[in-house]
């Protein structure tokens, strides 16, 4: 029963209820179920989805019956909608890496108190490190279908919750899942004296650039052959022509990826 | 299948029975969760009740107040607002329209 419940406040914590109002919460339940009898889970249902029709979803977004209607002037609030309040404490740091080698660097910035709150849409982790207190998380990847992205890592929310494992990101097809390591290793996972913020923001590995090679490769291969034998066949400086227009649309891609990138991560920035 | 419809006939109409259990003063999930029982409309599990009078709340149609309790946790007593009555009027008034409605057409069939 107690599992239940530390698990409803933990969600109840991340979608962002005032801890006042999740202790008040518990503590109507307990007393229900106490007077009711019977099983939480059979009672309130899976975790997951009794906390998050626990919590207000945003305005505009009225359900059914009369309350619905009725419009939403109601007083549990999420601290998010609570209007100006002190910014959560301690640095943000976004950062990126490939697919390949994401996993270890996870594990190495967990392990230096990073915590990923989420992926923002231009794929990188926003990460938060405590100031007062930080600690060690643990990470872990699962690949989720892309068609049912919401209703997989829901489904694989509810199979690692038991685990402490919460999720805190999706990316394609892939759901990331944290958790605090002081679960696992109790006081040793805080961390007296942080590394400093890395001065990097993305980590590629040689296998990723060489996968981008492999990429290109057929590229590159098509106009070496149409050098070799297009002067042959047109005539004239065909060769050098071709060499100059794939250099420049070489540059033109390169140009137009990393302004493309840029807007996707200036947009994400003000999200 | 006689459940599942009674399920879907509840999910309908299970804010204004909730809203009507308030109108003879304020009370709390178990005792609200005991009342519809009583009258017959079966047990109604913490997981379908407390999200309605969650929603009720944040409609401003109940008032909810948290008392703490020397004996153990607290609870948390919901008592109807100003607004939530005429709403219980006005979606009342409208549920039995409808419930005219279909009990003149079953008894058309031959039914009641």
């Amino acid at each position: 029963m107690t599992g239940y419940f530390d698990h409803l406040a933990e969600r109840l914590r991340g979608q962002g209820i005032p801890e006042d109002q999740v202790a008040e919460t518990l503590d109507d339940l307990t007393t229900y179920l106490s007077e009711n009898g019977g099983d939480p889970e059979v009672e309130f249902g899976p975790v997951s989805e009794f906390a998050a029709q626990l919590v207000p979803p945003p305005a505009g977004n009225g359900g059914d019956g009369p309350a619905g209607r009725a419009g939403r002037a109601g007083r549990v609030r999420r601290v998010d909608q609570a209007g100006p309040a002190n910014p959560p404490d301690g640095e943000v740091w976004r950062w990126r890496a490939a697919a390949f080698n994401e996993l270890r660097w996870l594990e190495t910035f967990g392990d230096q108190g990073w915590e990923v709150e989420r992926v923002d849409t231009a794929g990188r982790f926003v990460c938060r490190r405590d100031a007062q207190d930080p600690q060690q998380w643990a990470y872990r990847r699962e690949l989720v279908s892309r068609k049912n992205l919401q209703a997989d890592t829901a489904a694989l929310e509810d199979q690692l919750a038991p685990d402490d494992w919460e999720p805190c990101g999706t990316w394609v097809c892939y759901a990331y899942f944290k958790r605090s390591k002081a679960a696992l290793i109790g006081p040793k996972a805080m961390i007296d004296a942080p590394e400093r913020q890395p001065g990097r923001k993305s980590f590629y590995s040689r296998r990723f650039y060489l996968f981008l090679i492999a990429l290109l490769a057929p590229v590159a291969v098509a106009v070496a052959v149409l050098m070799a034998v297009g002067d042959r066949y047109a005539g004239g400086n065909f060769a050098t022509g071709a060499l100059i227009g794939a250099i420049v649309a070489g540059i033109g891609l390169v140009v137009l990826c990393g302004l493309l990138i840029r807007r996707a991560e200036a947009r994400a920035d003000r999200e | 299948m006689a459940t599942d419809r009674r399920a879907s006939w509840l999910k309908g109409v299970l804010d204004l029975l909730v809203l009507a259990a308030l109108t003879n003063g304020e009370s709390y999930g178990y005792k609200i969760a005991k009342t519809l029982d009583s009258a017959g409309l079966g047990q109604i599990r913490g997981g379908t009740l407390y999200p309605v009078l969650n929603r009720l709340e944040e409609a401003g149609l109940v008032a909810a107040e948290f008392r703490a309790s020397e004996r153990g946790p607290g609870r948390r007593y919901y008592s109807l607002t100003p607004r939530g009555l005429e709403t219980l009027r006005e979606q009342g008034e409208l549920w039995l329209a409808f419930d005219a409605s279909v009990r003149n057409v079953l008894a058309k069939g031959g039914i009641g």
